[in-house]
């Protein structure tokens, strides 16, 4: 076996016991835990938002049209209770204002 | 539960995972290509993406695998860069306390930021009746579109049109974005994600690499330390 398929397993293996460990311990949260989990995931989940937004943007124009586009995403998404649209409507504005340079 | 509300579950997670796959197929052809450029193999390529499931990770390895010798780097790498994993792991853990552990062994697996958040925001939802299968829905789709993606990165060496790259980045955070957005209505969630939002690239600037995962420790803590107050007070 080559050393990068050695590797390959490693990296397979390391990240497969992050992701069980948490599983194994056969959680039994007291309910206040649950709720902080709760709180995590939603804080995760924006903190993924703002990474999603400000990765790869090259320079601070770029960041203010995604801005501007996440913020017509949300509007649509909360006038129309729903999430697809949200998205396309977000998609579309983006490409729109990087193609005007906004 | 009726067989076929199980199903149910099922599906809308495999249509949940529709945006999901459309932002995978972005990053894993780049990961393919990369993989290409690495100097391995499709089937090493490809096993990468199978097995790792964590383009973070995969990306670095990537510029370190050609350089030789640095197996130790690459595994230290890849174990603290995925490390937040694990608190997707605990967070979902109570969603599956009934599930056999025989099927959450390769289920956990499946466990990636992208199929963490869609998986979470669906449990909120009262329609789905069952939250493994609709993890399962969302992850079993989106996993083969990765790897699927990988492939055809290094195979046809395809990137995204010029002048859809915006379009395609902007996926994934306008999906999550539009998600939190229609879902939720408790008051205190909204803050909540409002003030995260917006307190990550503070976090981010103090603490690089690990913002992300501190910042929603912060803001989760302080949340439930006002929540406990406010119910002591009233």
């Amino acid at each position: 076996m080559g050393e990068q398929v050695v590797i390959i397993l490693g990296m397979g293996l390391a990240t497969y016991l992050i992701r069980i460990f948490p599983f194994l311990l056969v959680p039994r949260f007291h309910p206040r835990m649950i709720r902080w989990f709760q709180f995590l995931s939603y804080g995760i989940i924006a903190s993924f938002v703002w990474y999603g937004l400000a990765k790869g943007a090259p320079a601070p124009v770029t960041l203010s049209f995604r801005s501007l586009a996440l913020a017509l995403t949300v509007l649509v998404a909360v006038r129309s209770r729903n999430a697809v649209m949200g998205m396309g409507a977000g998609i579309v504005a983006v490409l729109v204002l990087s193609r005007i340079g906004l | 539960m009726q067989t076929h509300e199980k199903f149910a579950s099922f599906r809308e997670g495999a249509r949940a995972a529709v945006p999901v796959c459309f932002g995978f197929f972005g990053i894993t052809m780049a990961l393919g290509i990369a993989a290409h450029t690495a100097g391995l193999s499709l089937g090493e390529g490809v096993l990468m993406s199978a097995i790792v499931f964590a383009a973070p990770a995969q990306f670095p390895a990537l510029e370190l695998i050609p350089l030789g010798g640095q197996a130790v780097q690459i595994l230290v790498s890849t174990f603290v860069i995925n490390l937040r994993f694990a608190i997707m792991s605990f967070t979902l853990a109570p969603h599956f306390g009934r599930v056999r552990m025989a099927a959450l062994m390769p289920a956990a697996h499946l466990i990636s930021v992208s199929t963490f958040a869609v998986s979470f925001l669906g449990f909120q939802k009262k329609s789905v009746q069952d939250k493994f299968l609709y993890f399962l829905g969302v992850a079993i789709p989106s996993y083969t579109c990765y790897v699927l993606g990988t492939a055809v990165g290094y195979l046809f060496g395809v990137r995204i049109p010029g002048g859809f790259e915006e379009g395609i980045q902007f996926v994934f955070p306008a999906y999550l974005s539009a998600l939190l957005a229609a879902e939720l209505k408790e008051r205190q969630l909204i803050l909540l994600v409002g003030v995260a939002f917006l307190t990550t690239p503070v976090v981010e600037r103090l603490v690089p690499g690990w913002g992300l995962i501190l910042n929603a420790v912060i803001v989760a803590t302080g949340a439930i330390g006002v929540e406990i107050w406010w119910e002591s007070k009233s």
